[in-house]
């Protein structure tokens, strides 16, 4: 099952495949293995708030006074504020404004305040990449535009699709090795990675994309666009006095017996067309949520209509579990998770067959070595430093890459380089479950934070097994007498 | 028992590639027929079962997951290799022409047909039988994929000046008509 392609346009494919590769390699390979860490984001939100009070049936009428008691104060209040009720995705309850977040404990009292500093920057550098939000999310969906690219470049630069489906030569070449480690893990999940692109390129593109539609269609009018996309907001009277949340939260309960309540938004909060608003999750839907849209005193004023809606705006709303595969449980995250590691190897490997073709090495080799192994220990180093003083964690990650590369080119040989960023990455992922455990004792082993943990050892274990292993058996191979083994 | 049955028809499709792929028997039409129907058979299990949606992401990663079970499978094992001697070169400096190309290569790559492709996009969704709102979801989610593409012609084409040519074109026409 050979592809006819004209040698002609299998050589522009490649071109354009390897050009457009070297100029997103690095950039895809940080937000895919950033992204692949993330679909683990309510764990390690859990794992790195260990203490954090946890709900398993939260006092409604005590998180009312308590919600009331903060709108009232007024202080930091955005226009928009949550109430993050537990659920089977985090046992935390949580109050929050646009900006800020507190625990609630058990009884609705406020809690402990927020401190997620080390997911906040994961998730930064994947949405972002640490630039400034508008400009770094438009860059990120562009590089999931990019990705599509690669792909249909990729798939015509591969006519032997068939009759390499099934090889991996680790044995022969640095470059034969590399080349099939890349084609394998793309080719057979491409469907997943280009639902990967499309969907990671909706994020940042849609608002450009509803403005311009806004102003070529609508007078400018960006509102109208927004509320025909993702629903209208309510026409309502002056809402004033407290917020009844109790009596939605019940109304939901009635109307969507199977689907659990997890937020409650105040949309608007201290304007006049205030209103809240429960998110329920429906099983068997890859929906975010249904919104079911209240007056602050509890009236019912309907849905956003999100189930009953057509096919484009169901996938408008889909693509963020689906994006992120937090749909089915565990055991899909831990696909997600393999996935999107696959993608950031996909991305690495790629570079590496460039620079294998070029039959030399350079400073660009070794900066290499320094981006693709320096970016996983930045990020076990700087969730280290979070544990102990309040540093800018952003500055100490990319000041890790920095070293890192730096260390690269001081030694000058890409292999010697790479074994020592691999070795420093193990002593960092131990180090780091040593410190958490450290930090947080016996809450270091359960629920969320001792999966993590759990995650962090057997990564460790085979980063130890692949480092040391080959050594292993060489020693033992040289220590066995003549005349075995044969 | 939901999953098994589908994934199960998936796994022995692939199986079934994998043995045309090893040549098991002389002739391997028959086994690429069954495998790859074998594999239509289990998108339509996954979709019974978990519905549409949920089918539509469990079918390709179980697929993609049983391939590389077989990959890994029948790898050759890695082996300790003699290091083959590499040269060694000082960092390297492109020169301005050369950075000054790709820049402008870069500019029609990305910036250029992405300023065509989407004001292209939202005009020709104009002509679909749909409500707004869909419409707008439809132009929002195939926009990008459209752009991916464009940038795959610009540099595969092998007179860059015709798609550069065919953007400019598309940009200018979809802007007019979006804006007139």
């Amino acid at each position: 099952m050979r592809l006819k392609l004209s040698p002609a346009l299998i050589k522009s494919a490649l071109a354009s495949h390897s050009w457009l590769g070297l100029l997103v390699g690095g950039l895809m390979y940080v937000i895919c293995l950033s992204g692949a860490l993330l679909v683990f984001h309510s764990e390690l939100e859990q794992w790195e708030q260990a203490f954090a009070p946890q709900v398993r049936q939260l006092d409604i009428q005590g998180a009312l006074r308590t919600f009331n008691d903060f709108v009232r104060r007024g202080e930091g209040l955005t226009p928009h504020l949550y109430l993050v009720l537990p659920s089977a995705d985090s046992p935390h309850a949580r109050i929050a404004t646009e900006h800020e977040s507190w625990f609630l404990n058990a009884d609705g009292s406020l809690g402990p305040r927020e401190d997620n500093a080390w997911s906040t920057l994961l998730l930064s550098l994947h949405y972002y990449l640490h630039l400034p939000e508008s400009w770094g999310m438009i860059l990120v969906s562009v590089l999931g535009a990019v990705l599509v690219g690669l792909i249909a470049s990729g798939f015509l630069a591969h006519p032997g699709l068939f009759r390499d489906a099934f090889r991996l030569r680790q044995a022969g070449s640095h470059q034969i090795a590399q080349t099939d480690l890349h084609n394998r893990l793309s080719v057979w999940a491409a469907p997943f990675h280009l639902m990967i692109a499309f969907t990671g390129a909706y994020f940042g593109l849609a608002l450009p994309t509803l403005a311009l539609v806004a102003d070529a269609e609508f007078g400018g009018d960006r509102d109208q666009v927004v509320q025909l996309a993702f629903g209208e907001e309510p026409k309502l009277a002056s809402q004033e006095g407290p917020f009844n949340i109790a009596g939605p939260l019940e109304e939901v309960a009635r109307m969507a017996p199977d689907a659990p309540a997890f937020l409650v938004v105040v949309h608007d909060a201290g304007m006049a067309k205030q209103h809240l608003s429960v998110s329920a999750r429906h099983p068997g839907r890859l929906i975010y949520a249904e919104s079911y849209l209240f007056t602050t005193d509890g009236a019912f004023l309907g849905t956003a209509g999100r189930l009953d809606s057509n096919l484009g705006k169901l996938a408008l709303y889909s693509i963020y579990r689906l994006h992120f595969g937090n749909f089915a449980g565990t055991f899909v995250k831990l696909l997600y998770l393999a996935f999107g590691l696959a993608l950031a190897a996909v991305a690495a490997s790629g570079v590496n067959i460039w620079l294998a073709k070029r039959r030399k090495d350079d400073g660009l080799s070794d900066l290499w070595v320094g981006i693709v192994w320096g970016t996983p220990l930045a990020l076990a180093v700087s969730a280290v430093a979070s544990f102990y003083a309040d540093l800018p964690l952003t500055w100490v990650m990319w000041a890790v890459v920095a070293a890192a590369c730096a260390v690269s080119l001081a030694v000058g040989d890409r292999a010697a380089s790479k074994r020592i960023l691999r070795l420093a990455l193990v002593a960092a992922t131990l180090l780091l479950v040593i410190c958490h455990a450290g930090t947080f004792g016996s809450a270091a082993y359960s629920g969320a934070p001792g999966g993590v943990n759990l995650g962090l050892i057997a990564f460790t274990a085979i980063g130890c097994a692949a480092e040391f292993w080959p050594g292993v058996q060489r020693a033992a191979t040289r220590r066995r007498p003549a005349g075995l083994g044969r | 028992m939901t999953l098994l049955a589908p994934a199960l028809v998936a796994g022995i499709g692939v199986l079934s590639l994998f043995a045309a792929w090893k040549r098991w028997a002389a002739n391997t039409m028959p086994f690429k027929l069954v495998g790859l129907g074998l594999l239509g058979a289990s998108g339509w299990l996954f979709a019974r079962a978990y519905g549409g949606e949920f089918g539509g992401v469990y079918f390709p990663l179980c697929v993609a997951l049983l391939a590389w079970l077989l990959v890994c499978w029948q790898a050759d094992p890695p082996t300790a290799k003699r290091k083959a001697p590499r040269r060694r070169d000082r960092f390297p400096r492109p020169s301005a022409p050369a950075l000054s190309r790709q820049l402008a290569r870069f500019v029609m790559v990305v910036p250029m047909t992405g300023a065509a492709i989407i004001p292209a996009a939202v005009w020709s969704s104009r002509w679909l039988p749909w409500q707004t709102a869909d419409r707008l979801a439809l132009v929002m989610v195939l926009a990008p994929a459209l752009w991916g593409v464009a940038m795959f012609w610009a540099l595969a084409d092998s007179k860059p000046m015709r798609p550069a040519a065919a953007m400019l074109s598309i940009g200018v026409v979809a802007g007019a008509a979006l804006f007139a």
